[in-house]
């Protein structure tokens, strides 16, 4: 019987689970390869919604919101500005690798949009040798060299789609502190249906390959 | 630094990765005493670790709790221990088993009463229940059959178990899994990483089945006094010492070492620089010399009484003692009072089998404890500092370093069909890693990347096919196929031993070769293969027990 919930995924009953970084990690690194990320851009969607939930920001959520969209294309890199090729919206994943990829090489104002789940860009701004500052028509995020954030953290958090400014500049703002989120058991659910993609159904010989040639009970 | 030691000498010394990482020396690999239980048990030693069992609540019929507390100068943990009575025809080593015969937990401090029950309703359903992040780790046991009941029969007529069944087993229960790092909800790495007594590798699951193996022990006189009454008597202290704890291991573990480069390349590092700093001795002492005789009458011993009926293990063990004949000769024949005499010995040594080169690396570290066995510090990697992509080099400098570090998987030939036979995926049923035959199985489109040299030469093609002053990070927009590469490729370039060196995807892998290395850092011994991709090794096997008043020294 196929059971996703038997790799430590929350029970259908809860409501919210409570997972450890490193599952959040995982599951989210599946399913962005379950929808069709290479994986080393998997291994980036793993980390940034990580990175998220570990400061409190529900990470998995905004990331299954950008893999269940059907209008987001590949990012194109032009005089300071990134866009999406074609009318699609672009991904913040994939935002936030030419962010960290180019750094040195990209001029101190970055401009793109529209962003989908702009928090997710947030990840990838750490590790610069300064603070960057992520802002929007309304409002701005800091991340901090040391990863902290600061600013209207909830209002990014909450925003779907977003035309977004990168800058070295560091802002003032009230310190952002949150909790480990609780992930919800839709989330966790949908999440699950998209990294069962990555997995290929049993067959009798697969089964009996992978044990032992003999009885295993001695 | 120690007199008569040259440092200089020290990097020549080293082995290089291409003759380290190859997948038949791996799989040839011997613990040492920088060995991740080793490391636990000189800790427990030498910070006098004290361990009670503050519960132990199992009826006459086996089934019950127990809880095992170790205190370590800053803080406390304790294994909790659910004993079941498993019906025989629901015993299997398999991952895909629902009900073991004892399950645990380690727990992060002391687990109250309602912990206790939280535990027990989750614990005995291994992957489908949760732990939390008060729980390092999470496991589980069957027993052996062929020696469990002889040792209960015999204790409970008030008689010793068989010598030779102890030899013949080696162990009262196997554990099919030991979870950590997060996995079902325990408490992620980062939360012990920086602790001293769990920041080398795997210590919490060490720890875990050391205190196993005393639960393996007390349940069995548990069932002989409840069997035979004031006839039973407990196990002799000698016989108890000759067992450990078994384990099954299957490809679940096999991708490790692929999917942490860094951890890989620090392991293999930390034995290579250990065995360079032995080579690198100018004199040897009365003691080292006495040291490496103990160690090889140890090794002689263990092979004499490893068993294995698998055709390779079998093959190997023959090379194995046979070469530890030769090593014995070689000692006797040995002028101690050369200069670099383990220089010389080691030398000697490249006329043995890869089996008997690994044992006299062993054997050569073994007394040399004050000059190596600080290096337990380097063990661990932050795996975060390797993940940042690099993509102001250019393509130029990007190819460049490919052929310098992967020139062994871009000589290869991927147009044969055998390169590419062997294919690793996750399988929907249990969520393992599996491997499949491409000629034959369906699934070959979800493969997982670990078949790096294929992945190698791809990306060298698209490289070729670039232009050369392109930055790294333009490429990758174009081609986020190769992201994954990408990112090795910059491990890779700082951390010479972080990938084995051959094809993980050709026809005649051998998956046991990896588990091997894998299990050896434990410090497993005993390898005993079922299968091209199944094991059984012995954890522990003539250590201390946790109960047992500390030994001297």
């Amino acid at each position: 019987m196929t059971d996703p919930t038997g790799q430590g995924v929350a029970p259908p009953s809860a409501d919210v689970e409570r997972l450890s970084l490193g599952e959040i990690e995982a599951i989210c690194q599946k399913a962005a390869r379950g929808a069709g990320l290479d994986w080393g851009l998997a291994e980036e969607a793993g980390f940034a919604a990580r990175w998220l939930c570990a400061r409190g920001i529900d990470g998995a959520a905004a990331l299954l919101a950008v893999l269940e969209r059907e209008d987001v294309g590949p990012a194109v890199l032009a005089e300071g500005v990134i866009r999406a090729q074609g009318l699609g919206v672009l991904s913040p994943v994939a935002v936030g690798t030419v962010l960290s990829d180019f750094a040195g090489l990209l001029p101190h104002r970055v401009t793109t949009g529209p962003v989908a789940q702009p928090v997710l860009v947030l990840p990838f701004l750490q590790g610069r040798r300064e603070a960057a500052s992520l802002a929007w028509d309304g409002g701005a995020v800091c991340v901090g060299a040391d990863g902290a954030l600061s600013g209207e953290v909830a209002a990014l958090a909450a925003a779907d789609l977003l035309h977004i400014e990168i800058s070295a500049s560091r802002l003032v703002g009230p310190e952002w502190s949150g909790t480990e989120p609780r992930i919800a058991a839709c989330t966790l659910a949908r999440l699950d249906a998209l990294a069962l993609r990555t997995t290929v159904p049993a067959s009798d010989a697969s089964r009996a390959g992978a044990g032992s040639a003999g009885d295993d009970n001695d | 630094m120690a007199d008569g030691f040259r440092t200089e000498d020290r990097p020549a010394f080293r082995r290089p990765p291409s003759d380290v990482m190859r997948l038949a020396r791996m799989g040839s690999a011997h613990p040492t005493r920088l060995s991740f239980l080793r490391i636990l048990l000189r800790r427990v030693r030498d910070e006098g670790w004290r361990v009670d069992r503050p519960v132990w609540s199992v009826d006459d019929s086996g089934v019950g709790r127990a809880a095992y507390r170790v205190r370590t100068p800053e803080r406390t943990y304790c294994l909790v221990a659910f004993a079941h009575d498993l019906p025989p025809d629901q015993r299997t080593d398999r991952v895909i088993a629902t009900a073991w015969d004892a399950t645990f937990a380690l727990v992060d401090g002391e687990p109250g009463e309602a912990d206790l029950d939280r535990l027990q309703a989750n614990v005995p359903l291994q992957e489908a229940g949760r732990i939390g992040p008060r729980e390092l780790c999470l496991s589980r046991a069957n027993r052996s059959v062929r020696l469990f009941e002889h040792v209960v029969d015999r204790l409970a007529e008030g008689q010793q178990p068989d010598p030779s069944q102890i030899a013949e087993v080696g162990y009262l229960m196997r554990t099919t899994a030991v979870y950590g790092s997060g996995k079902f909800g325990a408490a992620d790495r980062a939360v012990i990483a920086d602790r001293p007594e769990l920041s080398a590798p795997f210590q919490a699951e060490m720890l875990t089945v050391w205190l196993i193996r005393q639960f393996t022990v007390d349940i069995v006189e548990h069932l002989a006094a409840a069997r035979g009454g004031d006839r039973a008597v407990r196990m002799d202290r000698e016989l108890r010492r000759q067992l450990g704890v078994g384990n099954s291991t299957g490809l679940g573990m096999a991708p490790f070492l692929v999917r942490h480069p860094m951890l890989l390349d620090h392991w293999m590092q930390v034995r290579e620089e250990a065995l360079a700093r032995v080579r690198a001795a100018e004199n040897a002492s009365e003691e080292t010399v006495a040291g490496a005789r103990a160690a090889l009458d140890a090794a002689r011993e263990n092979a004499a009484r490893w068993r294995s009926e698998h055709p390779i293990q079998v093959r190997k063990l023959a090379d194995l003692r046979a070469d530890l004949d030769r090593i014995a000769e070689r000692f006797e024949a040995q002028d101690w009072t050369e200069r670099y005499p383990w220089a010389t010995l080691w030398d000697w040594g490249h006329g043995l089998t890869l089996e008997g080169e690994e044992a006299l690396l062993s054997i050569l570290l073994e007394p040399h404890g004050a000059l190596i066995d600080g290096l337990a510090h380097c063990l661990s990697a932050d795996e975060g500092t390797g993940f940042r992509i690099d993509g102001t080099v250019s393509v130029a400098e990007t190819r460049a370093a490919l052929e310098r570090r992967y020139d062994w998987a871009l000589s290869m030939d991927f147009d044969a069909a055998a390169a590419r036979e062997k294919f690793w995926y996750v399988s929907e049923e249990k969520l393992e890693p599996r491997l499949g035959e491409r000629s034959r199985d369906a699934g070959a489109e979800r493969e997982l990347p670990l078949g790096i040299a294929g992945l190698a030469v791809a990306f060298h093609a698209a490289l070729t096919g670039a232009e050369d002053e392109m930055p790294l990070a333009a490429f990758l927009m174009a081609h986020p196929e190769h992201r994954y590469m990408a990112r090795r490729l910059q491990v890779a370039a700082r951390y010479p031993y972080s990938e084995v060196q051959d094809n993980l995807t050709d026809a005649g892998m051998l998956p046991i070769d990896l588990l091997r290395c894998k299990l050896a850092f434990f410090g497993a011994s005993r390898f005993d293969p079922r299968s091209d991709r199944w094991v059984r090794i012995s954890l522990f096997q003539d250590a201390p027990y946790p109960l047992d008043p500390p030994e001297a020294g």
